[in-house]
């Protein structure tokens, strides 16, 4: 960790001994994580070991018991999804919230709409909206006046990550955004999650596809029963290892951040 | 099951089906309101030569003004997945208290105008007080408005008309500017008809072309997709309420200047009236989708049938059976051409990614 650190220079995002409980259930224990610009930074893990909750704690969904929030070297406090991209963090969730009612500008922008005094301003939105699709080389949508609820799966996926990357962001979190796609979606998706990187920014992939995780992550943090298994660069692993750690937590020849007993961590 | 009553329909019935369908569909959803419309309009017109004239017609338009400023705040209030049930109440406070000032206090017009809108803004405001800071859900919240404004208007008035000829001042009994707007025309049309179309008006405008109003729309679509994307719900959901109870003060206060006098009863049952126009107009009680355009349909829907049905001498109790039913057949109707639209190919479809995300 520390050696990274130096070696990547300082993460933009960083997450310090961060817990967090749904009622007696402690999801979350003394989880590091952190994100640097310029990188793709893949947060693995099995079903329910705590990278969506993560992630909705980093956007200011749901608030932290206990941690430390750094980005930019700073401390700062996030209370709810508008002081995340007040920071510049843009989240697509797994869910990823979008109204079915609205259309895709509308969805693009919704909570930031442009606006010329109190008037929506919705030409301008809409040539964004176009502008940034296109950006991401997405043909597959008809028209950006269609209602969300007639998109199919893959296009709703994009029009999640449109909204996300449409803001000049300095970070951008996607929560298995190649789950619902084919392969050729999938490729476009990881091509640009690798353009975001390649352009600066700091890219959180979560993703259960381990080929996936290796062809574009820089480095690769391993959740194991809601603690941090292990953070390691990509090209020191490889994928059985990573296996391993999603699976047991520990591996041979990885350094592992959990107490040397993991069964004494789960129950505590 | 009804899937497969479905494929074993013939052919033809289908067509049909899909006929009526693409009718109700059109105009944004809003096309079987406007087919029901017309339909009442000419079944009327060839019912009785009194139906449709001049001056019947002004005589609808002007009877359901109040009502329809009512369902203005309601539509906005039930596209963002709430309900107002004080603003009848509100309206028949803001009337009362503005006659009150006017009349008994000798204030001077314009403050006791004032103090009617203040009132409607205060009830709006606590029932948003109440429902996004205390978490009491819409329904009980604007319940117990209801019954409590009710009794803060009979309070103020001491269950009295007002004025109150023992307590008006000399030659005090609403304020001009309010009796005129509520009574008077100009070139044939009442004011209080273009009140209501001002009302309507800037409705439309802040449901269609302001961030409060895609704001409603987002929380009564996905409240959590508006929470996660940054919309302030409780401040969005605040204002809402305060613009409703705004509406009712006006509407209130309109139906004081038509009748020269308040009381604290007045305008019973139209929170009622004002919820089935929504409804009636294509507005989903659920939320989410809907608009001024269909309520206004709604209003005139209803506005048109009790006219029409005591012109044909129909009796008022009678009247009261067709018009509660009239509104469940027009909620069933859209009910049915949701389901339709849903299992056609219309754009309709309710959350289609969740089979192919499985399939993936
Ligand atoms: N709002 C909540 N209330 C209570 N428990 C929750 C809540 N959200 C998540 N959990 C619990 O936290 C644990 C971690 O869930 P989380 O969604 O973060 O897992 P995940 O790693 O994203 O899994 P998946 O790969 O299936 O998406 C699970 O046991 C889940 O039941
Ligand atoms: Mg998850």
């Amino acid at each position: 960790m520390t050696a990274n650190a130096t070696e990547n220079g300082t993460p933009i995002l960083q997450l310090r001994g961060i817990n967090k409980s749904f009622g007696p259930v402690h999801v979350l224990k003394q989880v590091n994580f952190a994100a640097y610009p310029g990188q793709v930074t893949a947060l693995v893990g099995d079903n329910g070991a705590g990278k969506s909750t993560l992630i909705k704690c980093i956007g200011g969904i749901h608030p932290i018991d206990s941690g430390e929030f750094l980005f930019e070297g700073k401390q700062v406090t996030v209370h709810g999804p508008r002081d995340a991209s007040a920071l510049g963090i843009e989240i697509v969730y797994q869910d990823l919230a979008l109204c079915d009612n609205l259309d895709v500008v509308q969805n693009m922008f919704l909570g930031r709409e442009q606006t010329t005094s109190i008037v929506l301003d919705e030409a301008s939105m809409e040539e964004r909206a176009a502008k940034t699709l296109k950006s991401l080389s997405v043909r597959t949508l008809r028209s950006t006046r269609q209602l969300v609820a007639s998109l199919s799966g893959g296009q709703r996926q994009t029009v999640a990550i449109a909204k996300a990357v449409l803001w000049n962001s300095k970070v951008v979190i996607l929560d298995e955004p190649t789950a619902a796609l084919g392969v050729a979606q999938t490729e476009q998706v990881l091509a640009l999650v690798r353009r975001l990187a390649d352009q600066g920014l700091a890219v959180v992939l979560i993703s259960h596809n381990l080929v996936d995780v290796f062809q574009v992550a820089d480095r690769i943090a391993a959740l194991y029963l809601g603690q941090l298994a292990a953070e390691v660069k990509a090209k020191d692993v490889r994928q059985p290892q990573v296996v391993e750690l999603i699976t047991t937590g520990r591996t041979e020849g990885v350094e592992s951040e959990l107490p040397t007993s993991v069964d004494e961590g789960v129950t505590a | 099951m009804a899937e497969i009553t479905t494929e074993r329909r013939p052919r033809l019935l289908d067509g049909v089906r899909r006929g009526a369908v693409r009718v109700a569909t059109a105009a944004g959803g809003r096309g079987g309101a406007v087919a029901i419309l017309l339909l009442l309009v000419l079944g009327f017109f060839i019912a009785t030569p009194d139906f449709l004239t001049a001056d019947n017609t002004r005589n609808v338009l002007r009877q359901y003004s109040v009502p329809a400023i009512l369902a203005v705040g309601q539509t906005i209030v039930i596209v963002s997945a709430g309900i107002d049930l004080s603003v009848a109440s509100t309206a028949a406070l803001s009337g009362s208290l503005m006659g009150v000032a006017f009349a008994h206090w000798g204030w001077p017009e314009p403050l006791a105008v004032l103090l009617g809108l203040a009132a409607g803004f205060a009830v709006g405001a606590f029932n948003g007080f109440v429902i996004t800071r205390l978490k009491v859900p819409d329904f009980i919240a604007t319940l117990g408005t209801l019954a409590a404004v009710r009794g803060v208007a009979l309070l103020v008035t001491d269950g009295l008309p007002v004025p109150d000829y023992g307590r008006a001042g000399e030659g005090r009994r609403v304020p001009e500017s309010v009796a005129t707007l509520g009574a008077d025309s100009v070139l044939g049309i009442p004011l209080i008809v273009a009140v209501a179309a001002a009302c309507a008006l800037l409705g439309w405008f802040v449901l269609s072309r302001t961030k409060l109003g895609r704001a409603a729309y987002a929380i009564g679509g996905n409240r959590e997709a508006a929470r996660v994307s940054g919309i302030r719900i409780e401040r969005s959901k605040f204002w809402i309420y305060v613009i409703s109870g705004l509406l009712a003060a006006v509407a209130g206060m309109m139906l004081t200047g038509r009748l020269a006098s308040a009381n604290a009863l007045m305008a019973d049952g139209m929170e009622l009236q004002s919820i089935a126009a929504v409804v009636v107009g294509g507005t989903a009680l659920f939320g989410g989708e809907g608009g001024v355009g269909g309520t206004m349909i709604g209003i005139l829907i209803i506005g048109v049938l009790a006219n029409g049905l005591s012109i044909l001498g129909v009796a008022e109790f009678w009247q009261r059976v067709v018009n509660g039913l009239i509104i469940v057949a027009v909620v069933a109707l859209d009910q049915w051409r949701r389901r339709a639209a849903t299992r056609g190919s219309g754009g309709l479809r309710p959350s289609p990614p969740v089979d192919e995300r499985q399939d993936a």
